[in-house]
């Protein structure tokens, strides 16, 4: 039994796909109201499950459709903002899917979700490095270790809250 | 429910982020090489003192301040100042290539020179 029952319809597809992308965006403004983390700049990336669950249920162009969307909400607060959404979401969910194809019954979603937070994050660094500042390299080893706290967090709740959105959506017959 | 729970594959997946973390970790903050030699450079000259000599200078500065050097097992430390705020002291012993202690009241800093650096040594 598949983890997520891909809509066999058309617009049950891209009903889905509008519920993911609306979800994503209202989870990291959300997340904005959160108290800062102790490493400036790191986020919990709470849209990030929504990533990992539209990959599931929609496949590889729902993981990107999810990320292009929030990189979209993220040029709002400006360039360098946008592209480091954009790559970081880009590695992320290219890290993800392969994980998810090569080693489909090694990996859980938690190590698939640690795997992406890290990609997330050295995907940020890179642009944050050739936009910002190349001292920013002493970064990466932190960043590291904070996406495995970030990735479990995400992972976990990933873990909890797919069946019940499954639930959900399979009311909705899609 | 084959991607719910821990599996194997998880924990080879943190182990990896750890060991990249680590090499990072030891490749970005590899202290730097033991110096040769301390460069002092106050208002009116520069000295260069080897580290493998022990010994005790006294340097003027500005406005009769005067700063007491030590050196002492390939480490170079201020020993005494007379300057109100004593930053110099308390910075404590320096040994690192690129290391530095400033007594600012006296306009004197003292840095350690590494290997490629050091022309001459007065001692």
């Amino acid at each position: 039994m598949p983890l997520f029952p891909k809509p066999t319809s058309p617009a049950g597809r891209i009903a889905l796909l509008g519920l993911w992308c609306a979800t994503a965006v209202a989870l990291s403004f959300l997340e904005g109201w959160l108290p800062a983390l102790p490493l400036p700049g790191a986020r919990l990336g709470l849209s990030h499950l929504v990533t990992l669950i539209a990959l599931y249920s929609l496949g590889l162009y729902g993981g990107l459709t999810v990320i292009g969307v929030k990189a979209g909400f993220a040029l709002l607060r400006g360039v360098t903002a946008g592209c480091m959404s954009l790559c970081g979401g880009l590695l992320s969910v290219l890290t993800m899917y392969l994980l998810q194809r090569l080693c489909p019954h090694r990996v859980s979603l938690l190590g698939q979700s640690l795997a992406g937070a890290a990609a997330h994050n050295m995907g940020q660094l890179a642009i944050a490095l050739i936009l910002l500042d190349g001292s920013l390299i002493h970064y990466a080893p932190w960043l590291l270790l904070f996406s495995l706290f970030t990735g479990s967090v995400t992972g976990t709740t990933a873990q909890q809250t797919l069946p019940l959105f499954r639930r959900l959506t399979g009311g909705f017959r899609l | 429910m084959q991607r719910l729970g821990f599996k194997m594959g998880d924990g080879i997946v943190a182990a990896v982020i750890v060991t990249v973390a680590l090499v990072l970790f030891a490749v970005l903050y590899r202290p730097a090489a033991v110096g040769q030699a301390v460069e002092v450079t106050s208002p009116t000259r520069t000295t260069v003192l080897s580290l493998d000599t022990n010994g005790e200078y006294t340097f003027s500065g500005k406005d009769g301040q005067t700063v007491t050097l030590c050196i002492a097992n390939h480490t170079a430390y201020v020993h005494t100042a007379n300057c109100p705020d004593k930053v110099c002291v308390t910075t404590g012993a320096v040994s690192r290539n690129g290391e530095v202690i400033a007594c600012v009241p006296a306009g004197i800093v003292i840095r350690v020179l590494g290997e490629g650096e050091v022309d001459a040594v007065v001692s």
